[in-house]
Formats: C-alpha cells, sequence, structure tokens
C-alpha cells in the first residue's frame, strides 16, 4: 500500500479513511489495436482555461480543455491546496500530458488525439458526479473517442 | 477518478486509469489502473522529465490492449517519494530576498514590507514569463499588487469589495492567497535545475513575508463567525503538511 509520507499524518489518515464508492458491476469495453485508438484525458486536478468557470466546492461539473490549448491559458482552482501545485506550475505535463500524448499519436503509439479533453475537480464525492460523467461520455462519442486517459492529481 | 472510470466504462469508452493511491484503485477496481508511487500532483512524474511522463503515460495506455479486467499494475520504476521528493542539490533560488520581520497586527508595516518583497520577486516572475510565455498566476484577475492589496484588507479586517463579480469576496481572498503563493514559486522555480517541492516550500514558507502574512490571516480567519470564512482559514490557506511542520 502506498506509504504517503511526503503528506501531513492528518492528510495522509483522510485519504485511507475516505469512503470510496464499490461498485456491483465491473463494465469492461474492448477495443481494436492501441495504434488506431483515439484518446482523450479526462482529469480530476480542477484544471480549466484561464476564461472558463473556476472550480468551487462540492463541484460536479467539468470543463472542457481545446487539445490545441496554450498551456498558458490554462489554470488550476482546485480547492485543495494539500497537494503539490509546483510541479504544475513548472510543466503542464506533470498533470496534464498534451506534449506527451501528442508524441505518442507522432510515433503511432495511439492512433490520434481527442479534440478536447476534460477536467474534474477530485475533491469532490464522485458518486456525485455521475449524471455529469455519463453526459460527459456522449460528449467523447461525438469526438469519436473510444478510450480515455483518466489522470488524477 | 477510478468511479469516474467506471461511469465511462459503461457508458461503452475504454478507460484507464494513472492511480496515486494504491488503496483507493483496490478498493474501487476500476477497469485498468496503474499505480504509481509519485507525490500527490505529479502523476506523470516530475517537470520537465519527458523519460518518465512518456513511460508512465505509455505504460498506462497499454492497459487498453489487457484481455481481461480489473487489472492493477504496480509501476516497479517509481518509488515512495518520502519526505523530501527528489532534492536538487544543484538549484540556486534565483529570487534574493533582504531578510525582514515583519509584524502582521501593524497593517501599515505589513503593506510596505509585502510590497517591497513583491518588488524583488517581480522582475524574476517577469524574466521566467518572458522566457516561458506561461504563468498560472492571474485566477482573480487581479495584478499582483492588486493581489497583496486584497489580502492585507482582509488581514486589516476592512476586507474589499470581490475583485471579481464570479467570486464572492471570501472565495476570491482565497484565490487570492493561491496566487500570491503562485508569484513566489514561479519566480523561485525559474533557475538551473528542477527543485523539488519541498526545496520550494521551506523557502516560501520560512523565508517570506508573504507567508507570514498568510499564516497570519489563517489564525484571523479561524475566529471568524462566519462559516465559510473559518473554513477557508482553517483548511485552505496553509497546506497542512506546514502546518504541521511549522506548528501552527
Amino acid at each position: 500500500m502506498v506509504v504517503l509520507t511526503n503528506l501531513s499524518d492528518h492528510f495522509a489518515r483522510v485519504l485511507t479513511d475516505l469512503d470510496c464508492p464499490t461498485f456491483d458491476t465491473k463494465p469492461w469495453v474492448r477495443g481494436g489495436p492501441l495504434s488506431e485508438r483515439r484518446v482523450a484525458i479526462v482529469s480530476s486536478a480542477g484544471i480549466h482555461l484561464r476564461s472558463d468557470r473556476h472550480f468551487v466546492g462540492g463541484d460536479t461539473g467539468y470543463r472542457a480543455i481545446p487539445n490545441d490549448a496554450d498551456a498558458g491559458d490554462i489554470v488550476m482552482t482546485h480547492i485543495s491546496p494539500n497537494y503539490d501545485r509546483t510541479g504544475f506550475m513548472q510543466d503542464i505535463n506533470t498533470v496534464l500530458p498534451l506534449d506527451r500524448l501528442a508524441e505518442l499519436a507522432r510515433d503511432g503509439v495511439i492512433g490520434s488525439v481527442a479534440s478536447h479533453h476534460y477536467s474534474f475537480m477530485g475533491a469532490t464525492d464522485p458518486r456525485g458526479m455521475e449524471d455529469e460523467a455519463r453526459e460527459l461520455a456522449g460528449r467523447l462519442k461525438a469526438d469519436k473517442v473510444d478510450s480515455v486517459l483518466l489522470v488524477p492529481v | 477518478m477510478s468511479a469516474l472510470g467506471h461511469f465511462l466504462e459503461e457508458e461503452g469508452l475504454a478507460t484507464t486509469i494513472v492511480s496515486l493511491i494504491r488503496l483507493h484503485s483496490e478498493t474501487i477496481q476500476p477497469p485498468r489502473t496503474l499505480f504509481v508511487d509519485f507525490e500527490l500532483g505529479r502523476p506523470l512524474g516530475g517537470p520537465h522529465d519527458k523519460a518518465t511522463q512518456r513511460r508512465v503515460l505509455e505504460a498506462t495506455l497499454r492497459l487498453l490492449e489487457s484481455d481481461a479486467g480489473p487489472v492493477l499494475l504496480v509501476d516497479d520504476d517509481s518509488s515512495d517519494p518520502g519526505t523530501d521528493p527528489d532534492p536538487d542539490l544543484s538549484w540556486r533560488n534565483p529570487v534574493l530576498l533582504e531578510s525582514r520581520s515583519v509584524d502582521p497586527a501593524d497593517i501599515e508595516d505589513s503593506r510596505a514590507k509585502l510590497l517591497a518583497e513583491i518588488a524583488e520577486v517581480e522582475p524574476v516572475y517577469r524574466k521566467r514569463l518572458e522566457a516561458l510565455k506561461r504563468t498560472t498566476f492571474g485566477v482573480t484577475g487581479l495584478d499582483i499588487e492588486g493581489t497583496a492589496l486584497y489580502i492585507l484588507s482582509y488581514l486589516a479586517g476592512r476586507a474589499e469589495p470581490t475583485p471579481n463579480p464570479d467570486m464572492s469576496p471570501n472565495l476570491a481572498m482565497r484565490f487570492a492567497v493561491d496566487d500570491l503563493k503562485t508569484f513566489y514559486l514561479e519566480a523561485a522555480s525559474f533557475a538551473d535545475g528542477t527543485p523539488s517541492s519541498r526545496q520550494l516550500g521551506l523557502w516560501f514558507w520560512r523565508q517570506t513575508v508573504a507567508a507570514t502574512l498568510i499564516i497570519a490571516l489563517r489564525a484571523q480567519t479561524m475566529q471568524s463567525e462566519i462559516k465559510s470564512l473559518k473554513l477557508i482559514g482553517t483548511v485552505f490557506l496553509v497546506p497542512r503538511i506546514w502546518v504541521e511542520e511549522l506548528e501552527l
């Protein structure tokens, strides 16, 4: 189990004691070769375009980030101060790996990159995000996305 | 994150997850997970470490080719970051500050010393912005002086109206504190070498007037009778690890 030694004792306890949802079903979607997949990133880092709505406590919504967005237009308004933000300040790819994903597409490892990526704010109970997540699935399919990379923070 | 994977998979999308907390992944059991033992906030590894970022990304995506699941793979090349993740001993802070002591109860003294300190940070911040064309500062829409003065208005007990119509005054104060931290930390990171989060944190929280005033604002707002303000002060202004280390 992760040691979480770089966290405060209090925050490590919060994380280990967190009431995680469990599910009766184990959905499993099969697909073609990775080299033919169209991939979108869904982050829980509470990031968004500078011009978009900031996140607030209990926010269950998501924000869209165009794949060709300038990294300087992306900010973070996650409610929690209890994780490192200096990595994100120095290099957006520590949180939202836009450049690395483009490289994988260029090298033929994946088929293509989605036109948009998305961010939720992970401090919210994910059970409250179900409706938005299912609605987001429709948007992703409209963009011909078949595979989603989920990245926490 | 794992629960989002479950919902999206039920909707017919194949999902694969980078996990920073193995216990959560083992409990929720999303379809495909790569567990990495990195510091929270750095799910793809450290800044500018392209090789690690690519390795983690590709390994996570390769799980999409698994035949059956749920599958949880442990990335053996990442290791517990410990209490001082990846210190870079070659890092030299480009921000050189005059040593100042400040009395947060003296608002005029606090204002003068914070603005003087910001004047020392700003040239490095500007140089970095010019070079990298990227900043994460500016969530409230205020410039750095406006950010400082807005925070000081709270410390003085005379909170100014919100500078951003989409934010309540208290939320704007909270984001202004984030912006102040960002301004300093982005400047301090603009140097040869890649400072760890703790190296940057030690400097900011132990050596700056800005941190002294944020800590004082935290203590003040924790006494507020306004619940939302008290919550912001208690939880959101100073990271918990520094609350404990500084014995606040």
